[in-house]
This record gives C-alpha cells, structure tokens and sequence, in this order.
C-alpha cells in the first residue's frame, strides 16, 4: 500500500518536473526573445557579459559544484527523489540570484529605477540558465560516478556470495570428515549396531541439511542450532568425553537470522586447532550476549597447528555479514580464549 | 511499461528494446513535425513533451533512479532544441526543396542521438 502511494508521489512529482522543464523551455523560445526585444538585451550577449566576469564565473561554477556535492552528501541517489530536486532547484535559482546581484554590482552602467529592475531580472533569467546547465552536468557525472561504484560494490558481493557457496559446497565433500566418519561407523558397527544405525541417520540428516542451504544466504538460529546438534553428535562419537559442548541459548532469540553453517563452521575450526583429549578436554561454549552469538573456547593449540590461524572460514564468515548485514564479525583471542561474536538479526 | 517494454535480463536484447523504443519515439517526433510544423500552432511544444516521455520511459525502462530525470529532461530539451533548430535552417538552406522533410528528417536524427545518449547514461548491468 505505501510502495504505491509512493509511486503516485513520485508520478506526481515527475508530472511537476516536467512541467517545470516545460516552462523553461517555452520561456526560453517564446517568452525570451520577447523581453529581448522590450529592454533590447539579448540572451547570448547578456552571458558573454556574465562569462567574461571570470571571478563571477568562477564563483557561478564553486558554487554549482558545491551544491551537487552537497547534494549527494545529504540525498542518496534513488532514496528522496523529490526533496532531492526540490532542494537542487532552490539551490540553483538562490546562485542565479546572488550571480545577478553581483554582476548588478560589478557592472560599469549605473542603472536605476525600472532599467535597472529590468537588467536585474534579465540577467538572473541568464544566470538561472547557465547554472541549471552546470548543474545539471555536474549531477549527471556525479550520477555516472555513483552507479559504478554501485555496479562495482554488486560485483564484489556476487563474488563473495559464489565464494562463500563455493566454501559450503567443499565442506559437504570434506573427505577428512567423510573418512573420520566412515571410520567411525565401522568401529560402531562391529561395537554396537544401534550406534551405528543413529549415527548413519545423523550423517545423513546433515547432509540433507547442507545441501538444503545451498542457496540460501540466512537461516534461523533454531535450524542452525538443530545441524550444530547433528554435527557435534557426530564428532562427539570419534573424541566422547574429550569434546563438551555447552549451548546455551533463550528460546526467544531461536527466530534470529544467521549465516547457514557459520557455528558449525566455528566448532570444526576449535576442533581443527585445538588438542581433544581426555585429560585436557575442549570445551566450546555457545551463547548469546548483548545480540551477539558467541561462540569460545580455551586456547590449547595442537603442537602442529603452530600459532592460532584465522582460516578461510571464519574469512569468508566475516565477509557474509559484512556484505548481508553490513555489521562484521568479532574475533578475541586475549585471556587465553578464542571468541567469535557472530551478529543476531530479527 | 509492462509486456515487450519489461527488461528480460539480458544486456544485449535490452539494448534492443531500449532501441526500440528510441526508435518509436523518433517516428513520433518526425510525425509530429511532419502534421504541425507549418501550422499556427507549431511542433515545439508537442516536441518537448515527446522529448520529456522519452527521457522518463527510458528511464524506467531501466529501473533507474528518478532523481537524475529534470536534468537528462532539461539536457534533452535543450539539446533537441539547439540542434534541431540550427541543423534544420542549415538543411532548409541546402535542400529547400524539400521542405518539412528537412524537419522530419533532423528530429528524427536528434531524438535518437538524444536516445542512445540517455541510455547510456541510466542502462544499468542487469543482476
């Protein structure tokens, strides 16, 4: 309903905008050459007069240039169309203004009473012409300028889109996963064939669940905490008591949006760089502060892991929110914790 | 702007489409020349307002912002105006046998330079 109301405010304010550009036109070709010839001036003559002005004419073209700079600075291209033009036009007939006064004031003629009101009037028409021609130039470029920062910014995104996709696509044919798992189920089959049945069901189900993300750019945490559950289950049958993870969170935060497979992605990387044993068991906490996900764990790095890496994943995460939400990711790792704090949006 | 006039998501037969456009446009003006050019009336009024529709269609023909409208409507206008004008005295000068001819033939040239000036301001990479 308000998108259509809008559309005929905009119609409206189109309709007025021709009008305008009517006008000037008709008072260009017919009204013009008519005072002309009542106050013997001529358009080009009287704009010849005003350009040789070069201080005049310099000021004419800072001025013009400042009111578009202004102008984007204030009125996004595509937001407030009409405030936009409106306040372009006010800008432009107050330096049509001042332009007429100042030439008024530098001109050599000393002209008073109705010649001078004339002249006055004359050369603000001239003014009003070059200015909105300047103007309109200068918004035109500005224009260009922004629609290929915007193709360029649309570019970056569908890159970092294919490339996040392209991130999902190689976890779900992890072959360290697939072959850990596989080696699990074959000790379960022989140990407990119940175990085994469940844990087939869970990979499967996880599975399902990536390949149901594929394209898609949010999920509900509810969803996302039920895969975690699935993909946590699964590990936990290869390190048992060794990996202990704790998630703790409100049902009234389960309907926030987050990035498909950004926790589990978080859990693997812990898992990945960090000792799981029995005697020093990890511990990766789930929860939610202050409209943040966070995610954290002890820092015990595994020996071959070197200093703590950031990795692709957490990267290309950080990107997705940049580039969905516009908010990024929070990464900590003081006080021998590592903690991610992925935004929650409703 | 519904049916053929709807952009497909192809840059290459939107262009075509945008041409299309132009094109009817230009047939209008040269129309409108050729029915009220030597009236008492006169074609320039009519003109500007086939100049201003132009510029809008294309416009939203693209999908683009409304805000750069009063300035490629006043560009084209104005443009149209001045080369169209000094274009026809000079061809009247030429060719006087032709007559109105000369006028079709200018209008239907400037609107389309005027066309394919604008679209290449507001086309847009279709996503």
């Amino acid at each position: 309903m308000k998108r259509k109301g809008n559309r005929y405010v905009n119609l409206l304010a189109v309709g007025i905008l021709a009008l305008i550009v009517l006008a000037a036109r008709m008072i260009f070709e017919y009204l013009l050459p008519v005072f002309s010839q009542g106050s013997g001036q001529s358009f080009f003559f009287t704009l010849k007069g005003m350009l040789r002005n070069y201080p005049l004419t310099l000021l004419m073209l800072i001025g013009d240039f400042m009111l578009v700079r202004s102008l984007v600075q204030y009125f996004s291209y595509g937001r407030s169309f009409l405030a936009r033009t409106l306040w372009e036009l006010g800008g432009v007939l107050f330096i049509a203004f001042v332009a007429a006064i100042l030439m008024q004031l530098t001109s050599s003629e000393y002209l008073v009473g109705d010649t001078l009101n004339q002249q006055l009037f004359f050369s603000f028409f001239v003014a009003l012409f070059f200015n909105i021609l300047v103007t309109v130039v200068i918004d035109l470029f500005s224009y260009l300028r922004w629609k290929r920062r915007r193709e360029l910014a649309t570019e970056v995104r569908l890159r970092s889109q294919a490339n996040y996709q392209y991130q999902l696509l190689k976890a779900q044919l992890n072959p360290h996963f697939l072959f850990n798992s596989l080696n699990v189920l074959g000790y379960l089959i022989h140990e407990d064939q119940d175990r085994a049945s469940d844990y087939v069901k869970k990979l499967s189900d996880l599975y399902r669940y990536q390949l149901s993300m594929e394209s898609r750019q949010t999920v509900i945490l509810e969803d996302e905490l039920d895969f975690v559950m699935l993909y946590v289950g699964l590990i936990k049958e290869r390190f048992g008591e060794a990996l202990d993870v704790r998630i703790d969170v409100e049902s009234r935060w389960l309907r926030s949006r987050i990035v498909p497979c950004s926790i589990q992605i978080l859990i693997e990387n812990a898992v990945k760089h960090n000792i799981v044993k029995i005697s020093e068991p990890l511990v990766i906490e789930v929860k939610v502060e202050q409209e943040y996900l966070v995610v954290s764990n002890r820092i015990n790095l595994k020996i071959e892991s070197g200093e703590h890496s950031v990795g692709v994943g957490l990267e290309n995460i950080d990107k997705q929110y940049r580039i969905l939400f516009n908010s990024p990711i929070i990464v900590d790792d003081s006080d021998g914790f590592f903690t991610v704090k992925i935004p929650l949006f409703i | 702007m519904g049916g053929i006039f709807k952009r497909s998501g192809n840059g290459k037969r939107d262009f075509g489409k945008a041409n299309l456009i132009i094109f009817l446009f230009a047939l209008a003006h040269a129309l409108l020349c050729y029915l009220l050019h030597d009236t008492s009336v006169g074609d320039g009024l009519f003109l500007t307002i086939l100049t201003i529709a132009m510029v809008f269609c294309l416009i939203r023909f693209y999908g683009s912002p409304l805000d750069v409208f009063l300035g490629l409507a006043f560009l084209s206008c104005f443009a149209g105006f001045y080369f169209g004008t000094s274009v026809g005295d000079y061809l009247h000068k030429t060719f006087p046998a032709l007559g109105v001819f000369n006028n079709m033939i200018v209008t239907f040239v400037t609107t389309e330079i005027l066309g394919l000036a604008i679209v290449l301001v507001v086309a847009r990479k279709n996503r």
